[in-house]
């Protein structure tokens, strides 16, 4: 009887176990606001991912993320300028080509697809048709309390623009406002600013065709600094305090990284495509008896070998020599990319970069990448001294971008890189991050604020944001 | 009493309730007072504690067998955001069986049955470490036929060997780029091969020494089966299959000391060292391997680690003894190596224990043990995944006796 009573109390005892208790850890705002933030930008700031603007993008937006941290500390609401009905579920891609026609791009999504050759894989591919969304898009729905004025494509000479013409701003923008004053009338205790990406973006995406004065073009460095300095100084002028994020380097990521800059061929290939090139580089043999074209023909000769040979490209830089009826055409060096809406049907099956060149606007040039990287360094050293002089913090998100290229990150148990689609850091446009990438980078807009301005806000758990998804 | 013992004997989910995935539950009289006995005996269950002194019951047939409950909680706060969770760990029910036979007065044969390593752990399926660990369950059951051989009256020798059946099953999410809930799950079980072994001496009347050694015994896991599930663009990335891998359950050497200060008291210290350095990685290593499936190497890196033990026996009367006792268990796991798959920080242990003497033949023992988990700052630096950690565990035993 005694060990039987035993036998059930000692388990019943068991139940009452003290639960381990753990302190519970005290945030703090430190010296800053949050009752009151505006977050000022481009695409990145906006929420695109995947090539459009969606509802989704919006809710998981890189101010949002952010701003649902702060309120742990004493941080406001943050109202979102969010797209409805079909503008949220497909996406609203904006491109110039398409703006005559009212039609706007769905966003891309992880599909099967069957290419030139018949294989299987799957691709980023867009979600639907183009679709007439654009006046949707631009209608106005102005309000006064937008804390997120991400604006899609927003230069940093756009920030002052009153005439500046995007769908995205004409949504947000009451008559008369430019970005700027737009932001200043929020009279925000805190804000955030990452602009400067389109400055050298536009011009990076379509291989540098623009050169400096195209829409395209890339941002003089002094008319940069000029417009960043005097943004700064109208986002402070109330005292606000703020953060402010620098521009990464555009080759570290997958829109220039992903497409391959050559193939491989067998021997039998290479004899063909040599014997196809003969004339010009025969052509290119006369040239060179001029002797201020000897070094041009000869980097000029087009060769190939069986195994790995980069493509051949258009390169209109090349002194142009159809009078000898010979196309301003070169094999691509290393250290060159090729952007990621290279089209790879053309490449697998229509002989593009062996048989026939690659047009120059899928390519970027080592002197393009040269100026890319001028302006860049430019830009950031301007971003860096405007954070010291107005003691702002200051998110150093080329590093971060530069260390996913090169040797990743691990997270939560998540191994991250720059690789499209299985890197799981970018979304499938190959520029903008997806869901898990902004996290990590609102981690670092975190930690930057927090030692900045002796705070503790919580970070996000990056692994607990979904990933890319295959669509049917 | 064995009806209700058997049907628990099949559920053998074990805590990690000592450094890495130790238990030391082994004897619910030495439980009772710090779980020492290397130094002097208390009955069959010297053949797990000291296989020396299985010659010094004055019995011909002694037989031990017992049972524990466990509860036990721990709590992770993650250092990115102080948010805190906790385990969901099933109750343990570790058990333990000795009988001893004195073939002379010289020479005793023992038979041990006992489960000194195991760890269940359940952080449920959706929780921050996710990709780490979602749940594990490992267990290895020891099998040890015995010898003890008497010198002369103050110095006796033991020995055994240990046959041991190893299981073990993970459940961890799969860190993959498409797709929100994919998992893995590897699952296999293997028998491996050790020894016990001791030296006892009796000093004075009221000193004696015991030393003790239990071999490292690596568990091999052939042919283990992992089961994968992806959405279907990964399918053909992760093919279902079978895996390799080796699991060491470390050594031990233990040093003890008793006392008998008078006809009712005794108390007793030791101090264990377990050689947990030979755990250095979870590897496991896939038949089939593709270019998104390589081998999962997983360091681990543990150091050896010492625990320390002091406890005291006293005799009420002829029908009742008590006893209470301490120890002090090292965490064998280095801060940047600290994985919520075994969550082990340095733990202080707490117990108390009686025995009742019903007759000269039978008798009952219980003890309670609150193992207090000190709160750590870790963090698992492969995975970038770390915070606070902290445990609490309550463990009750029962066990009965009986010789002849």
């Amino acid at each position: 009887m005694k060990t039987k009573n035993l036998l059930y109390i000692l388990p019943l005892a068991a139940l009452t176990a003290c639960e381990p208790d753990i302190d519970e850890p005290s945030f703090s705002a430190g010296s800053a606001d949050f009752a009151k933030t505006v977050a000022v930008g481009n695409s990145l700031t906006a929420g695109y991912q995947s090539g459009a603007l969606s509802a989704d993008g919006q809710i998981n937006s890189l101010p949002a993320m952010i701003a649902g941290q702060m309120k742990q500390v004493g941080g406001g609401d943050f109202n979102q300028p969010i797209l409805t009905g079909d503008l949220a579920s497909q996406g609203a891609g904006f491109s110039l080509a398409l703006a005559g026609v009212g039609q706007v791009e769905t966003r891309l999504a992880l599909k099967g697809t069957v290419d030139c050759l018949g294989t299987v894989s799957v691709g980023p591919v867009r979600k639907g048709p183009n679709y007439l969304g654009l006046a949707a898009l631009a209608a106005d729905v102005s309000s006064s309390t937008y804390n997120n004025q991400g604006v899609p494509g927003a230069k940093v000479t756009d920030l002052d623009d009153p005439a500046y013409a995007n769908p995205y701003f004409s949504r947000m923008r009451p008559l008369g406002k430019t970005m700027l004053t737009l932001a200043t009338d929020l009279n925000a205790t805190f804000f955030s600013l990452w602009i400067g990406n389109n400055d050298v973006l536009g011009y990076a995406t379509t291989g540098g065709d623009d050169g400096v004065t195209g829409p395209n073009g890339l941002t003089d460095a002094v008319i940069f600094q000029t417009k960043y300095e005097a943004a700064v100084t109208a986002l402070t002028a109330n005292g606000a305090k703020g953060v402010v994020a620098n521009i990464p380097n555009v080759t570290s990521i997958p829109y220039f990284t992903t497409v391959p800059i050559g193939t491989s061929i067998t021997q039998a290939q290479a004899d063909q495509l040599n014997t196809a090139y003969a004339p010009y580089n025969g052509g290119l043999d006369q040239v060179a008896m001029n002797p201020a074209l000897a070094d041009e023909a000869a980097a000029r000769k087009i060769s190939f070998t069986a195994g790995v040979n980069t493509f051949v490209v258009s390169d209109p830089s090349l002194t142009d020599l159809s009078g000898s009826g010979l196309p301003s055409i070169r094999q691509i060096k290393a250290g060159e990319l090729l952007v990621l809406t290279t089209p790879g049907d053309s490449i697998k099956c229509a002989m593009w970069g062996t048989a026939k060149p690659i047009p120059g606007s899928y390519h970027l040039r080592a002197d393009e990448i040269q100026k890319i990287n001028a302006a860049t360094d430019a830009y950031n050293a301007t971003i860096k001294s405007a954070a010291q002089a107005n003691g702002l913090a200051h998110v150093d998100a080329n590093a971060r971008l530069k260390e996913l290229a090169t040797t990743g990150i691990t997270i939560d148990g998540i191994a991250f890189s720059s690789a499209l689609v299985t890197g799981g850091a970018f979304s499938l446009d190959g520029v903008h991050p997806a869901t898990r990438g902004y996290a990590i980078i609102a981690n670092d807009f975190i930690s930057a604020i927090n030692s900045t301005y002796s705070a503790s806000i919580p970070k996000l758990s990056v692994g607990s944001y979904p990933t890319l998804e295959v669509e049917q | 009493m064995k009806k209700l013992l058997l049907p628990l004997l099949g559920i053998i989910p074990l805590l990690s309730l000592a450094g890495g995935f130790q238990v030391n539950l082994q004897g619910t009289k030495q439980t009772g007072m710090g779980h020492l006995g290397t130094s002097f005996h208390l009955g069959a269950s010297s053949t797990y504690f000291n296989p020396a002194m299985m010659g010094l019951d004055t019995n011909r047939f002694g037989i031990e067998l017992g049972v524990n409950f466990i509860t036990s909680n721990i709590e992770f706060q993650n250092s990115l955001n102080g948010i805190s969770e906790t385990t969901e760990n099933p109750t343990g029910t570790p058990f333990y069986l000795y009988a001893t036979y004195k073939i002379n007065d010289k020479l005793t044969a023992g038979l041990g049955v006992y489960t000194p390593f195991g760890s269940s752990v359940d952080w449920g399926e959706d929780w921050s470490g996710k990709h780490l660990i979602q749940d594990i369950s490992l267990r290895a059951i020891f099998i040890q036929p015995t010898l003890s051989y008497s010198i002369n009256d103050k110095l006796s020798f033991g020995a055994g060997l240990t046959i041991v059946d190893g299981a073990f099953e993970i459940n961890r999410a799969l860190p993959v780029p498409i797709g929100n809930n994919a998992t893995a799950n590897l699952e296999g079980s293997a028998i491996a091969f050790g020894f016990n072994a001791g030296l006892h001496f009796q000093a004075t009347e009221q000193l004696s020494i015991g030393l003790t050694h239990r071999s490292k015994v690596e568990i091999e896991l052939e042919g283990g089966d992992v089961d994968f599930t992806t959405d279907a663009a990964l399918a053909s990335s992760f093919p279902d299959g079978k895996f390799d891998a080796t699991l060491p359950l470390p050594a031990t050497t233990t040093l003890g000391i008793a006392y008998k200060v008078n006809e009712k008291l005794l108390v007793s210290i030791e101090g264990s060292f377990v050689e947990w350095s030979a755990y250095k990685s979870l590897d496991f290593d896939f038949e089939t391997e593709t270019a998104s499936l390589k081998d999962s190497k997983n360091p681990r890196n543990y150091e050896d680690a010492m625990i320390f033990r002091a406890g005291a026996q006293y005799s009420y009367n002829e029908m009742l003894d008590f006893r209470a006792g301490f120890y002090y268990d090292q965490s064998p796991i280095q801060d940047e190596y600290f994985n919520p798959e075994t969550p082990n920080s340095d733990n202080i242990g707490l117990t108390a224990g009686l025995s009742g003497h019903i007759t000269e033949r039978f008798g009952f023992d219980a003890s309670f043990l609150y193992i207090i988990g000190q709160e750590r700052d870790s963090e698992y630096k492969p995975a970038g995944f770390g915070g606070k950690y902290a445990s609490r565990s309550v463990i009750t035993g029962i066990g009965f006796n009986y010789s002849f």
